[in-house]
């Protein structure tokens, strides 16, 4: 069972505004500006707004224009891609991945969003439309194979797409990323994060498999300041486009993760986009 | 380079120990699957170069340390280049040289040098009587010996071998003489000896009802713990902390010869330290007075407190007289000069020794044989005769070099009259010691024998029949005198102090050893630099 009650509890009373790409109407409340019933804000009259939505009993009152803005309740379609390459068998990490995609899928549904589900290896692929009746079973016929190849993701419009991925690629270049606006869930392993193995070791890579001679540690504390950097640098430019990135600890139940990730999304300051 | 201790050279092999946990390290690595090698591999790849290098440093600082701390263990010595020159090779020869192994020393030097002659002492060494040679027991200087050699002998390369003791080297090789290379091997080791450095005893015969007292000198490097255990016969006598003077007194009732031994206990002895030592005890002695004057029966009366006074020279033990009726050989007798003619026929008839008679007065110090004697300052005699040149007796006092005493055998004849001179020899010890030495000397020559060189037969206390090669006290078969061996130690045997002997030579490269032991401190010290190595490099590297 990749969708467990515990999540399901932890997430019971939660509410969070997902943006929306589609144009389909929903429960779903968007940030998006549209045409409901529901007041949202004044927003100062500027040249170009319908000149319907100024609220003329304010400029009576106060004799400046002010536009009066509604909330929208489009429906949005959401794109889960698992990173399922050879690197993501470590310790659990798909396992991990498949839970936080299916606890994902019930969130975003029970929000009458639609959600798909894509995999990326060396290549990327779709799968059909994610429902509570094909969820086990599609997540459970995900399995390792092949490298990360994040290049191999297509321009994905008018979908918020989700990644989740350990993005261990040779010369990854995030900027694929956010061009094609795709928030990111970094999970990793406490090893893989600290390099906390100890012993001499021949490490063999799960991707490329190649070799190298280390004594843990040795590098461990460089190691950790690079992992460090590149999370960082990762936080830094993914929040300046206004995308989600968190790094998901598999030593943290993953639940707990994503609701710290999910949350970061009333911080993003740009309206109407994710 | 050899090793003083060449077995701790078999664990070298063990400094490579550190190797062989690194490669051991290095075989049981583990195999382990890991998402990403990625920034492993650009870390290491970055500081492999630096991190290679430290390892290395740290292994080779290792390896290091265990072969410093093996050689130390294995006490190195450095062994110079061979020298082509020919070299004569002078040994000491004095006492102290006998601890040390002299067939590995010139063995050793044979292997070094171009050896040309080897002299012991002032003689060439036959060196298959390497076992039985003699050393010179009293303190003879050793430069005197070098120059001898060096002079009789054209030497121009020389070796001397000495361990030190009681060597007065001069300040300058010139002293020495045509010497173009001078080398010398310094001999020491760390053995400690206490010695009986002499023992002597009051009075020297042993009279009845008079306390004898000893006192025996000790010698050498002293320590809190050692002993001192004196026997005579089976009877311990004292036994008490070892001091360098030790005094003691003690009654000797039984005549004739009786025997003791002082015995030395302590650590680190280079050899047992029992020294022998004889005691010879008069009887109260039966004398002859054949001179009507109180002077003689004074002196008797101060050497023996008790005496028997005899009329028959046959029957008497001591004998004093101006003549005698017959030649008594076997007791002491003196004969003074009292009557011109009884005295030279005796003379004439034991000796066929004539005189010319010659009045004379002699004013002098005394010359003699006797230690004591030679303390008499200002000694005034007349004389009775003059001795003729070519004299078979030998003198025992001398004054101006005109014999006063001399020595006839058993016979001590006096060149004066006792009467002539009563007013001098009244106050003077001069016939008190004269006749007390003569005694003393007379019951030593019939109880003790000195060791002679041809076969003599001895005997051990138990009887049974022995070589007296080791110390004790022994029997003449022939004559039945006692033979008294100790050892022969010269010295306390100290540290040379190499600076003594670097001034002897005018360059002091000059000054070389065979050997050259790594000093501890050295390796002490490369131990130490190779751990603060390492110390830097596991901690800052």
């Amino acid at each position: 069972m990749y969708l467990e009650k515990e999540a399901i509890d932890y997430f019971r009373r939660y509410e969070f505004y997902l943006p929306v790409y589609s144009i389909q109407q929903g429960d779903n409340r968007s940030r998006i500006i549209g045409h409901n019933m529901e007041f949202e804000q004044y927003n100062p009259y500027n040249p170009g707004d319908n000149i319907r939505d100024i609220d003329w009993k304010v400029f009576a009152r106060s004799d400046k224009l002010f536009v009066k803005n509604y909330g929208s309740d489009l429906r949005s379609r959401v794109r889960i891609i698992i990173d399922n390459s050879k690197s993501m068998a470590y310790g659990d990490k798909l396992e991990t991945a498949k839970r936080i995609a299916a606890i994902f899928q019930h969130i975003l549904t029970n929000r009458k969003n639609q959600v798909f589900l894509s995999v990326i290896n060396d290549y990327y692929s779709d799968y059909e439309r994610l429902l509570v009746s094909n969820l086990e079973e599609t997540l459970e016929s995900i399995k390792t194979i092949g490298k990360t190849r994040i290049t191999e993701i297509p321009p994905l419009s008018r979908e918020a797409v989700f990644l989740i991925s350990d993005l261990w690629e040779k010369d990854l270049d995030i900027h694929t990323l956010l061009r094609n606006r795709i928030n990111v869930i970094h999970l990793l392993t406490p090893e893989e994060t600290d390099l906390s193995i100890h012993g001499n070791f021949e490490l063999l890579d799960m991707e490329t498999q190649s070799k190298v001679n280390v004594i843990p540690k040795d590098i461990r504390d460089k190691y950790r300041k690079m992992i460090h950097n590149r999370i960082t640098e990762y936080h830094k430019e993914f929040t300046a486009c206004g995308l989600l990135y968190g790094v998901f600890s598999t030593d943290t139940a993953y639940y707990v993760n994503l609701k710290k990730y999910l949350e970061k999304i009333k911080t993003i300051k740009k309206r109407g986009k994710l | 380079m050899t090793f003083l201790n060449p077995v701790f050279i078999y664990l070298l092999p063990l400094a490579i120990v550190p190797l062989l946990i690194a490669l051991a390290l290095n075989l049981n690595r583990k195999r382990l699957e890991f998402p990403s090698t990625e920034l492993i591999a650009e870390i290491l790849s970055r500081d492999l170069s630096k991190r290679k290098l430290v390892m290395r440093l740290k292994q080779l600082l290792r390896v290091l340390i265990l072969a410093i701390l093996v050689m130390a263990f294995s006490a190195p010595v450095i062994t110079r280049s061979p020298d082509k020159n020919r070299y004569t090779v002078i040994i000491d020869n004095t006492v102290s040289m006998k601890r040390f192994p002299l067939d590995d020393i010139i063995e050793r030097i044979e292997a070094g040098y171009n050896i040309d002659k080897i002299y012991f002492g002032t003689r060439p060494l036959d060196k298959d009587t390497i076992q039985t040679l003699r050393y010179q027991k009293s303190a003879i200087d050793f430069t005197e010996t070098v120059t001898s050699v060096v002079s009789r002998e054209k030497i121009e390369n020389l070796i001397i071998v000495t361990d030190g003791q009681k060597v007065n080297f001069p300040r300058s090789r010139n002293n020495i003489g045509g010497i173009n290379r001078l080398k010398a091997l310094i001999l020491s080791d760390n053995s400690r000896n206490i010695y009986v450095k002499d023992m002597s005893k009051f009075p020297a015969v042993s009279l009845p009802g008079v306390s004898t007292s000893f006192t025996v000198n000790i010698g050498g490097d002293i320590k809190k713990s050692d002993r001192i255990t004196v026997y005579i016969g089976d009877e311990t006598v004292l036994s008490e902390t070892a001091r360098p003077r030790v005094e003691f007194s003690r009654f000797i009732d039984k005549s004739g010869l009786n025997y003791g031994k002082v015995v030395l206990e302590g650590d680190n002895f280079t050899n047992d330290n029992i020294f022998y030592f004889p005691i010879i005890a008069a009887p109260k002695p039966r004398v002859y007075f054949g001179i009507d004057n109180p002077i003689p029966l004074r002196v008797i009366s101060s050497i023996f407190p008790e005496f028997f006074r005899t009329d028959n020279p046959r029957y008497a033990d001591i004998i004093i007289a101006s003549s005698l009726p017959y030649r008594i050989t076997d007791k002491p007798v003196f004969l003074f000069c009292e009557n011109e003619t009884d005295f030279q026929n005796t003379l004439r008839r034991d000796f066929s020794y004539l005189i010319e008679f010659r009045s004379d007065t002699l004013t002098g110090n005394i010359k003699s044989g006797f230690e004591i004697l030679n303390s008499i300052r200002d000694f005034t005699i007349k004389t009775r005769f003059a001795h003729r040149e070519s004299l078979i007796s030998q003198p025992l006092a001398l004054v101006n070099n005109i014999p006063v005493v001399t020595l006839f055998d058993n016979y001590t004849v006096f060149n004066f009259s006792i009467r002539e001179n009563q007013t001098y020899l009244e106050n003077s010890a001069f016939p008190l010691l004269v006749l007390n030495e003569v005694i003393i000397s007379h019951y030593r020559d019939r109880f003790i024998t000195e060791k002679k060189t041809d076969e003599t037969v001895y005997y051990d206390i138990d009887g049974n029949i022995a070589v007296p090669d080791i110390p004790g006290i022994y029997r003449e078969r022939d004559s039945s005198k006692f033979l008294v061996v100790n050892i022969e130690q010269e010295s306390e045997f100290d540290f040379y102090d190499q600076s003594r002997f670097a001034r002897l030579f005018d360059n002091p490269i000059d000054f070389i050893e065979t050997e050259k032991p790594l000093k501890d401190i050295y390796l002490a010290f490369a131990g130490m630099v190779a751990l603060l190595a390492l110390l830097f490099v596991e901690i800052f590297l």
